[in-house]
């Protein structure tokens, strides 16, 4: 399962374009009303990891989610997110739950549900860098474990649901011929 | 067939032969190539022709080793390299795409790129680069940014990249199919110069008039992929020429000797246009991409606005099929665009006939690339304009028929070829009854089959009475098919009449660039000055790149601003949130050397999300027994809350106004050599994803294109809001992964695999930020004055 160049390139492209969707999530999570219930707008949260599904579905090699995600979350940075830096470090802790979730499947599974279970567990990342950074150890228990479900949940939908569907329909499109998700899993080598 | 003796007597030994060479690519079921003998010795320079698909691009990429180690492909028969054709960057390979063979952002490390593949001294670097610029004909600054090249410069500089590497040999597969006539002549010009200085080279060529007199030598393939006929340029043409004309490979009507007189539509098809009914009328047209805030402000300081298009008058008639000719940036595509609707006229007005209610839409509209008109992800349903799923209406069925797609109605528009997902544009305009059809570049990127068959509908519509306008940088379609040619040049009309008229006006022609020869002579020379465009997307201004902090180690000041970063997490007051936040603003300001004016307006736009934060924890903080809280709406407020609010507030401040540090001092390209250079990052990986960020900007045009064509069809679709993510991710996602995948065979055809692109040591390094004291200095000053506030301040 070694990583060829056109991999990286792709993998890189994919990943600025959604770190360009990032910023636009950022800006339009400003237009959520301040007074919304943090359970309810965790359910914003999927989308920021979707790069750690898209990717890792077409690619298919160890460490696509987190390098997927780091360039996207450098992007979203880089483009002048109201999240500084943090863009960045949390885009890692998210791409890093992902990972674990494929690397259970030992990048062989990549099926609904492995889609949906491996972009949930990016929502844990998630949840472990907003608990110390992002002030949600401060909220009552019960919303916390609201915010954590609710935001895996999220991840599972708006990154996992959504990385499947988009990459099903562009693979039907031919252009995915010569990339891990167009061989069986026994020839990708 | 196969050609059995080889090209050319033998005077030495080739340095690349190859005998009964096949090559199939994977799921494909015919070969692409059969029964291949060739060689390609010193000092040959040999033309290629034949129709597309016919493997002239398969025969190059084998030549140059390209196949099969960068592109798969399974290869019969026997290929024999010289050894020196087998050392990295012994074959320079010119791709079609501009866009898509160039890896990075500058013109300096883009030529340095393959030099440091084959481990050139770093300290030679720059005599290699200007030298192989001059060689190449391109007279530009080194800082210049690639994206801001015209697509000619940008072939040239892919050129002049290849050419620092001193190529035993140089392959140009179509390096003009996507150039204007003027960009085309440039290349030319740089090619026949190659070839007057002995260089081995083969050349791929669509248009290839201009090139007969000045490649010796002619090899012309068929469509089964093999050699139909082989020698000198001369005597093969002479040969061929009903063949070429039958393939159309040369345009109909053109005699031998390339005489074009009797290509024209007969005059009383033109005369009694005059008296017809107008269907589109511009008048006193003007369009600029100004703001109107900076025009007025222009204005005022008696400078003068640039348009895109000055005070046009034009009318457009029924029966007329107009053709809207000029060189890249005349206003072409912005003219179609102001008579289609897609974009408002800055003065003067556009009169297009109204809607009525059997024909809504009563202008139609073609995009130059096909596939920003699909909406749907079946033939049959984007035919039909709504889903049909299996019981394909009959009108629907007719129209696969007429155009030749029967067999392809359940695939996806965007799997289909070239040539098919033209047809299914036009298809797609042709269903609905419309007055006026526009169409920008129909033929771009076609081979002569379809070009011809989308020419012969649209002089159908005519024949009918529609009014068909179109934009294309072809003269010999307009000679051909146009009863009307409009010459722009910057913005303004040039020669508005019949093409005959403007066939005899070579002055005129020469002044639009609408010629092409492979003698650049003294026209073109003013194109190459050096772009000046305002800085955007990860560009740093020179001031802060010099500042002391722009000089730091990339890779190393991004630690340190994490680390700050994590050290802020344990701010608890507020006093120390406010203290840790004027590090970075001080660093900006005295370190980044930006005015507090600037720091002040590139922080503005964060201090909506600091208010957020702090309403956020006020009204949700958990909250013991004994803290008091207010009631306000619904809302439990607390003072605890709206502390700890205020901190997390402040140290998001630390963190923007770091980030905001680091983003305005650090250049990528350097980062991205620090990471493989300081921090043990194979270079495929660092170099890679640069290539891949590289390509960012082009989304920006596509996705703008994707919505024009959307708001053309939008009004009579109804489809879900979750339909609509599909139809614009898919052309986004095809082209960016196209791209993607050439620019990684671009970058391996130079010298850009194996060890070199694994191993950080096995290449040498044209930008290489040093690590120096100062890095350590500055981490453990920001880290230490952090963790002392965090101490101290309570």
């Amino acid at each position: 399962m070694q990583w060829k160049l056109r991999d990286i390139v792709v993998t890189a492209v994919l990943a600025t374009a959604c770190g360009a969707i990032y910023l636009g999530w950022d800006l339009l999570y400003k237009f959520v009303p301040s007074g919304i219930n943090p359970v309810v707008a965790a359910g914003f949260n999927g989308l920021w990891w979707i790069a750690a599904g898209i990717v890792p579905y077409i690619i298919r090699r160890p460490g696509a989610a987190v390098l997927a995600e780091s360039i996207g979350g450098f992007v979203e940075f880089a483009l002048g997110s109201p999240y500084g830096i943090q863009a960045f470090t949390i885009g890692i802790a998210q791409g890093l739950g992902v990972e674990l979730g494929f690397m259970a499947g030992r990048y062989k599974k990549y099926n609904m549900g492995w889609m949906l279970f491996a972009t949930a567990l990016g929502g844990i990342g998630n949840y472990i860098y907003s608990y110390f950074y992002y002030g949600v150890n401060q909220y009552t228990e019960l919303t916390q474990v609201g915010y954590l479900v609710v935001t895996m949940l999220s991840g599972a939908i708006l990154s996992g649901l959504l990385s499947k569907w988009v990459g099903d329909a562009v693979k039907r499109t031919g252009v995915l011929r010569n990339f891990a998700i167009s061989q069986t899993i026994g020839k990708a080598s | 067939m196969s050609v059995s003796t080889r090209l050319k007597p033998a005077q030495r030994s080739p340095w690349v032969e190859v005998s009964e060479l096949s090559v199939t690519y994977p799921g494909q079921q015919s070969p692409a190539l059969r029964h291949i003998d060739f060689s390609l010795s010193e000092g040959d320079a040999v033309l290629v022709i034949g129709p597309s698909g016919c493997g002239k691009s398969t025969l190059a990429m084998v030549l140059a080793g390209l196949i099969p180690h960068s592109v798969e492909a399974d290869i019969e028969g026997e290929v024999r390299y010289a050894p020196m054709i087998q050392r990295p960057g012994a074959v320079g390979y010119v791709f079609q795409d501009p866009e898509s063979q160039l890896c990075q952002l500058t013109v300096g490390p883009e030529i340095a790129f393959g030099l440091e593949n084959v481990r050139c001294r770093p300290q030679d670097m720059n005599a290699r680069i200007e030298s192989a610029l001059k060689t190449a004909g391109l007279d530009i600054a080194l800082e210049s940014p690639n994206y801001a090249l015209s697509g000619g410069m940008k072939q040239k500089l892919a050129l002049a990249a290849d050419l620092a590497m001193d190529p035993q040999m140089l392959i140009f597969d179509e390096p003009t199919a996507n150039l204007d006539p003027a960009a085309t002549t440039q290349v030319f010009a740089e090619v026949g110069r190659l070839i007057h200085s002995g260089r081995t080279l083969l050349i791929i060529e669509h248009k290839f008039e201009a090139l007969l007199d000045v490649v010796p030598y002619l090899v012309v393939m068929d469509r089964q992929g093999q050699i139909r006929s082989h020698g000198p340029t001369a005597d093969i043409i002479r040969r061929e020429w009903p063949w070429l004309m039958e393939q159309g490979l040369i345009p109909d009507g053109l005699s031998p000797g390339f005489d074009r007189e009797s290509m024209f539509l007969p005059h009383r098809d033109l005369k009694r246009q005059e008296w017809r009914k107008p269907v589109l009328q511009a008048k006193e047209l003007s369009y600029t991409y100004v703001s109107k805030r900076q025009r007025t402000r222009l204005e005022k300081q008696g400078r003068p606005i640039p348009y895109a298009l000055h005070d046009i008058s034009l009318t457009i008639r029924e029966g007329e099929l107009v053709a809207i000719v000029g060189p890249n940036g005349s206003g072409k595509s912005t003219l179609v665009s102001l008579l289609a609707g897609l974009n408002r006229p800055s003065q003067g007005t556009v009169e297009q006939p109204p809607p009525e209610p059997d024909m809504p839409v009563p202008v139609a509209f073609g995009f130059q690339n096909p596939e920003h008109q699909f909406i749907f992800e079946r033939v049959a349903d984007e035919l039909a304009n709504r889903f049909v799923d299996q019981d394909i209406p009959d009108d629907v069925k007719s129209l696969l028929k007429e155009f030749e797609l029967q067999d392809q109605a359940e695939q996806s528009p965007f799997a289909l070829s070239q040539g098919q997902k033209r047809r299914l544009s036009v298809a797609v305009m042709v269903r609905d009854t419309h007055l006026a059809y526009l169409l920008d570049e129909p033929t771009f990127g076609q081979d002569a089959r379809t070009e011809r068959y989308i020419m012969n509908r649209l002089t159908a519509l005519k024949d009918q009475g529609k009014a068909v306008a179109l934009t294309t940088h072809d003269m010999d379609l307009v000679w051909r098919y146009a009863t009307r040619v409009v010459v722009l040049l910057e913005g303004q009309v040039l020669f508005d009449g019949w093409p005959q008229d403007l066939y005899h006006r070579p002055d005129l022609m020469a002044r639009a660039h609408l010629l092409v020869s492979a003698d650049a002579g003294e026209q073109h020379h003013a194109a190459d000055k050096t772009p000046t465009l305002a800085p955007r997307f990860i560009e740093v201004d020179r001031r802060q790149a010099e500042s002391p902090i722009g000089r730091l180690n990339p890779g190393w000041k991004l630690i340190t601003t994490i680390l700050a970063m994590g050290i802020a997490m344990f701010a608890h007051h507020i006093g120390q949130g406010v203290v840790l936040g004027l590090i970075p603003l001080t660093l900006l300001w005295v370190g980044a050397r930006l005015t507090p004016w600037q720091i002040f307006k590139r922080m503005a736009p964060f201090a909506v999300f600091f208010v957020l934060y702090t309403w956020t924890l006020t009204a949700y903080s958990r909250v013991g027994p004994h803290t008091p809280t207010f009631w306000f709406l619904w809302f439990r407020l607390s003072w605890v809350g709206f502390h700890n609010g205020l901190v997390l507030a402040f140290r998001m401040l630390a963190s923007v106004a770091f980030g905001v540090l680091y983003v305005s001092t650090t250049d990528v390209t350097q980062l991205v050599v620090s990471l493989t250079r300081n921090f043990r990052v194979p270079p495929r990986f660092s170099y890679g994803t640069l290539a891949g960020i590289r390509v960012f900007p082009l989304f920006e045009e596509e996705w703008r294109k994707i919505r024009q064509a959307r708001s053309l069809r939008g009004k009579d679709i109804r489809r879900s809001r979750i339909t609509r993510i599909i139809t614009y991710a898919l052309p986004l996602m095809t082209q960016a992964i196209r791209i993607g995948e050439r620019v990684a065979i671009a970058m391996e055809s130079r010298g850009f695999k194996g060890e070199v692109a694994q191993n950080r040591h096995a290449r040498t390094y044209y930008i290489d930020p040093p690590v120096t004291p100062w890095d350590f200095a500055y981490l453990a000053a920001v880290g230490g004055i952090s963790i002392l506030i965090l101490l101290w301040v309570r």
